[in-house]
C-alpha cells in the first residue's frame, strides 16, 4: 500500500508575498535532512506539503528525521487509496484501526479538494465513523474532544486517511537560512546548545565558537562539546566550529589582574575575540547562554560590563528570563542535556575566583583590564583559530 | 607514547592476541553444541579453565568465566549473602565500585553492613576486620590490592578466624589489582570466592573468572542456559577465554622485582618534587601501583599535561569517569586528594620509560602555573 508524508507549517503562512521564498526554503531544508534519494516526488498545496516517500523507503524513518525540521508544525503518514468511499471504509478504516486500539473516543473529519466526489463531507465522516464503529464496538464519537482525529482528505486523484495525536508535532520555528547566521559561545554546559537551538529555531544559520584550555581542560572536554555541536547540527545542518586556544589569555589575566575580576576580564576577552570571529565569517550577531541572575557574571551589573565591549553587532540572549528548570526542560527535549552533565572541566569553572564580584562597575574592570594588553591577546586567539566542520549527528 | 596506566587496563600481550586471532579465524563453535565444532571449543575452554586454575593454585572446576571482574563481584556477593542466614556484612570503605555498590545494595535489601576504614597508608587493620566478625555475619569482601593507591590488604587470616566464628559465612576477595602481580592463594588463605580480571594482566577486555571453593553454594543472579553450572549464564565467549588462559600461562612473579626497582625509581624522584606527598607507603605495597600528589597542581591537569606529551597516567580510579575526587584518598585522609596521580606499571614497561616520566613531571610542575 501507498503512503504519503503531511507536513503543515506555521508562521511561514503569515509571510504575505515572501510566502512562497520561505516555502520553498523548508522544501529544500527536508530534502537535505532527508535525502532526496528518498523522496519520489515532493508537492506543494494549500499550505501543505506532500512527500511522496521513495520505494522501498520507509515512511517512518523520513519523519523522523523531519521532527527536527524548523519550519514543521505537524507531520503525518497518510495511507493513499482509491477515490471510492467504498475502499475507503474498508482499507481505509483498517489502515487506521491500530491508532485507535486503545482509546475510548475519537471522530472522523473530512475534507474534499474534489467537488464531485458523490458525497459531501459531512456524509464522509458519518460513513467512515460507522466503519470504524462496526470494527471497534467500544469505542465512542465525540466530536467536542476526541483522543484520536481520524482525517479522510479527498484530492484530484486519491483519497488520503490518516490519525492526528500528539506524535505529530514539528519543532516549529521557521526554516533555517531564512533569517541569517549568528554565532554562538558554546561552552560544555547545559545552557549555550539550548541557546544555540532556540535562536537557530528562529531560521538564523549557526556558527560556534569554543574557548578552549589546555591542559587546564582536556581533550575530551571538546570532544563533548563536539558532541554538543553534533547534536544541535541535527537541527540546522552543518556548521562550522571554531576552537580558540585560551590558555595564555587565562593565565595572563590570573596573573595581573586582581581576582575577584578574574571572570568578568575573561568574559569580556571572549565576547570581543567571539566578535571579531563571527565578523570574519558574516555573522550577524552573537548567541550566549546567559540566564540573569544564575551565576555573578551574568548579573544584571555583570552583563552590562560584559556587554560594553560589543562594537558593532547585537548579542542575542533567548535564555536570559529562564530559570534552570526550564532551560533543562529544552535540553532534554532536544537531546543535548545527557551531553551536558558529563563532568569533564570546561574552561569556565578552572580559572573561577572563590569570591567573584556581583555588582561590578565598568570603571573598576576597566582599571582592573588595563593591568594587560586586551588587544594582543583578542588579536593572538582570532589568529590561532582552529576550524572544524561539524556535521548532523547520525 | 608512554603507557603508566596498568591498573585502568593493560596492553594484550602479543601472544594473546594471535591466540585470540586464531581462534576467530579458525573456530566459532558454541561449547553447547554436540557436534565436533562445538566440541572443539569446549576443549578451548576447558584448556584456558586449566590455565587459570593454575595461575591460582586451585582445581579447574573451581574456575567459573564471567564477563569480568565486576561481574564477579557481582554474582559472588549476590549469591553469598542470599543463600546463608544472618545479615552481616563486612567490608572496607575503600572497595573497587564493583563490591562496593552490590554491597550498597544490599544494604538497601536490609542487610547490616560493617565498612572497615583505611589507615593513613592506606591498609586496613586485621584486628579492625577480625573485631568485627560476629556470628551472625554472612559475608566478609575485602580486596587484595587496593586499585587507586597499591595498599596490600592482610587477607591471609580472615578466613581461618571468619570460620570459627560464623562457620556458615563466606569470604570473598576482589583480587582484580593482584591476581599476575603477587601471590593470591585462595585455598591456604582459606578464601572461598576471589574474583579475578584478564584485561589487567594483558589479557582480552570482556573476560574474567570467579574462584568458588569446591563445596560452596551460590545462589545465581545470572539465568538462562546454565552454562559455567548454572552460575554464569550465557554462551562462552570463548575467544576472550583462549586469550584470558594464555594470558594467565605468561605470568611470572619474579616480574615484579623489575617492576618495583622502576617503581622505586619514579617514587624516589618524584617525591623530590616541591610539595608532593605519596599517598600509601605501607611496608610490602604492590610493585605496579604508585599514588603521588603534586602539592597545587590538580590531577586533571597533570594528566592532560602528560597526555600532550604521549604520557598516560590516571587521576584516581579510571574507571569512574569524571573530575571528583577519589573517594579512597579521601577515607585515608590523604592531606591532598585532589592532585593525586596514579602511576600504574606492568612488566613490560622500563626503566628508561620511567626516567622520562619523571623528567617529564619536574618539568610540569616546574612550569605549570597554578
Amino acid at each position: 500500500m501507498k503512503e504519503i508524508i503531511l507536513v503543515k507549517y506555521g508562521e511561514i503562512i503569515l509571510k504575505g508575498l515572501n510566502r512562497s521564498k520561505f516555502e520553498d526554503m523548508l522544501v529544500r531544508n527536508i530534502k537535505k535532512v532527508v535525502g532526496r534519494e528518498n523522496i519520489a516526488s515532493i508537492r506543494k498545496a494549500q499550505a501543505v506539503i506532500y512527500i511522496e516517500p521513495a520505494q522501498n523507503t520507509d515512511a517512518d524513518s523520513l519523519i523522523e528525521k523531519m521532527r527536527k525540521v524548523f519550519g514543521i508544525i505537524f507531520i503525518a503518514k497518510a495511507g493513499v487509496f482509491q477515490k471510492d468511499m467504498d475502499v475507503i471504509m474498508s482499507e481505509g478504516a483498517d489502515y487506521v484501526i491500530d491508532a485507535l486500539y486503545g482509546a475510548q473516543t475519537f471522530k472522523v473529519e473530512a475534507k474534499r479538494s474534489d467537488k464531485k466526489f458523490p458525497l459531501k463531507s459531512p456524509e464522509i465522516s458519518r460513513e467512515m465513523g460507522g466503519a470504524i464503529l462496526s470494527r471497534l464496538h467500544k469505542l465512542k464519537v465525540d466530536v467536542q474532544n476526541p483522543e484520536v482525529t481520524v482525517r479522510v482528505e479527498i484530492r484530484e486523484n486519491e483519497a488520503y486517511v490518516y490519525t492526528t495525536g500528539a506524535r505529530c508535532e514539528g519543532p516549529g520555528g521557521m526554516p533555517t537560512g531564512s533569517s541569517g547566521k549568528a554565532t554562538i559561545l558554546l561552552s560544555g554546559g547545559i545552557d549555550s546548545p539550548v541557546a544555540a537551538w532556540m535562536i537557530a529555531k528562529r531560521g538564523v544559520e549557526l556558527d560556534a565558537v569554543h574557548f578552549f584550555s589546555p591542559p587546564y581542560t582536556s581533550e575530551r572536554a571538546k570532544e563533548k562539546v563536539i558532541e554538543l555541536a553534533r547534536i544541535v547540527a541535527g537541527y540546522t545542518g552543518r556548521f562550522n566550529l571554531y576552537i580558540v586556544p585560551f590558555t595564555e589569555q587565562q593565565l595572563a589575566i590570573r596573573d595581573n589582574c586582581p581576582e575577584d575580576h578574574l571572570t568578568l576580564i575573561m568574559r569580556r576577552m571572549m565576547m570581543m575575540t567571539a566578535e571579531r570571529i563571527a565578523l570574519k565569517n558574516n555573522s550577524l550577531a552573537l548567541i550566549t547562554g546567559e540566564s540573569l541572575g544564575q551565576v555573578a557574571s551574568q548579573t544584571i551589573h555583570a552583563l552590562g560590563v560584559t556587554n560594553e565591549v560589543m562594537t558593532t553587532i547585537p548579542v542575542f540572549r533567548p535564555l536570559i528570563g529562564m530559570d534552570k528548570d526550564e532551560i533543562v526542560t529544552i535540553a532534554r527535549k532536544i537531546g543535548t542535556f545527557e551531553t551536558s552533565i558529563l563532568p569533564y572541566e570546561d574552561c569556565c569553572t578552572v580559572f573561577t575566583p572563590k569570591h567573584p564580584t556581583t555588582k561590578p562597575t565598568l570603571p573598576k574592570i576597566m582599571e582592573s583590564q588595563s593591568k594587560i594588553d586586551m588587544e594582543y591577546w583578542v588579536n593572538k586567539a582570532v589568529e590561532e583559530t582552529d576550524w572544524v566542520l561539524i556535521e548532523p549527528q547520525n | 607514547m608512554i603507557y603508566f596506566d596498568n591498573s585502568a587496563t593493560t596492553p594484550p600481550a602479543a601472544e594473546v592476541v594471535d591466540t585470540i586471532t586464531e581462534y576467530m579465524k579458525h573456530s566459532f563453535g558454541n561449547p553447547s553444541s554436540r557436534h565436533a565444532l562445538g566440541l572443539e571449543s569446549e576443549k578451548i575452554v576447558t584448556d584456558a579453565r586449566r590455565k587459570v586454575a593454575a595461575a591460582l593454585s586451585v582445581t579447574a572446576d573451581e574456575i567459573y568465566f564471567t564477563s569480568g571482574g565486576t561481574q564477579a563481584d557481582n554474582i559472588a556477593l549476590l549469591g553469598a549473602a542470599n543463600i546463608k542466614k544472618g545479615k552481616r556484612i563486612i567490608t572496607t570503605a575503600v572497595e573497587h565500585p564493583a563490591v562496593a555498590e552490590t554491597v550498597n545494595h544490599l544494604e538497601k535489601q536490609g542487610f547490616e553492613v560493617v565498612r572497615i576504614k583505611p589507615q593513613t597508608d592506606g591498609t586496613v587493620k586485621l584486628t579492625d576486620i577480625l573485631d568485627a566478625i560476629t556470628p551472625d555475619t554472612v559475608l566478609v569482601s575485602v580486596m587484595h590490592v587496593n586499585n587507586e593507591t597499591g595498599a596490600v590488604m592482610p587477607i591471609e587470616k580472615i578466613g581461618g578466624v571468619l570460620k570459627r566464628i560464623a562457620p556458615r559465612a563466606l569470604f570473598h576477595v576482589d583480587a582484580v589489582q593482584s591476581f599476575g602481580h603477587i601471590a593470591v592463594k585462595p585455598s591456604a588463605w582459606g578464601i572461598d570466592l576471589v574474583s579475578i580480571s584478564s584485561h589487567k594482566i594483558h589479557g582480552p577486555k570482556g573476560i574474567g573468572a570467579l574462584y568458588i571453593k569446591k563445596g560452596t553454594t551460590l545462589k545465581p543472579s545470572v539465568f538462562g542456559g546454565g552454562q559455567e553450572k548454572n552460575i554464569v549464564s550465557g554462551t562462552e565467549n570463548v575467544g576472550a577465554i583462549a586469550g584470558f588462559g594464555k594470558a594467565c600461562e605468561l605470568i611470572n612473579l619474579p616480574d615484579g622485582e623489575k617492576v618495583l626497582e622502576i617503581k622505586n625509581y619514579l617514587k624516589e624522584n618524584l617525591l623530590r618534587i616541591d610539595g608532593s606527598v605519596h599517598n600509601g607507603g605501607s611496608a610490602n605495597e604492590s610493585p605496579y601501583i604508585l599514588n603521588i600528589s603534586f602539592g597545587k597542581i590538580r590531577s586533571e591537569i597533570m594528566l592532560n599535561a602528560l597526555s600532550n606529551e604521549g604520557i598516560y597516567v590516571s587521576s584516581g580510579s579510571a574507571c569512574a569517569r569524571g573530575a571528583h575526587t577519589s573517594g579512597v584518598l579521601l577515607e585515608m585522609g590523604a592531606p591532598l586528594p585532589d592532585s593525586a596521580i596514579r602511576f600504574s606499571l606492568s612488566r613490560y614497561n622500563t626503566m628508561e620509560e620511567a626516567k622520562i616520566v619523571a623528567e617529564k613531571v619536574v618539568e610540569i610542575s616546574e612550569n605549570l602555573q597554578i
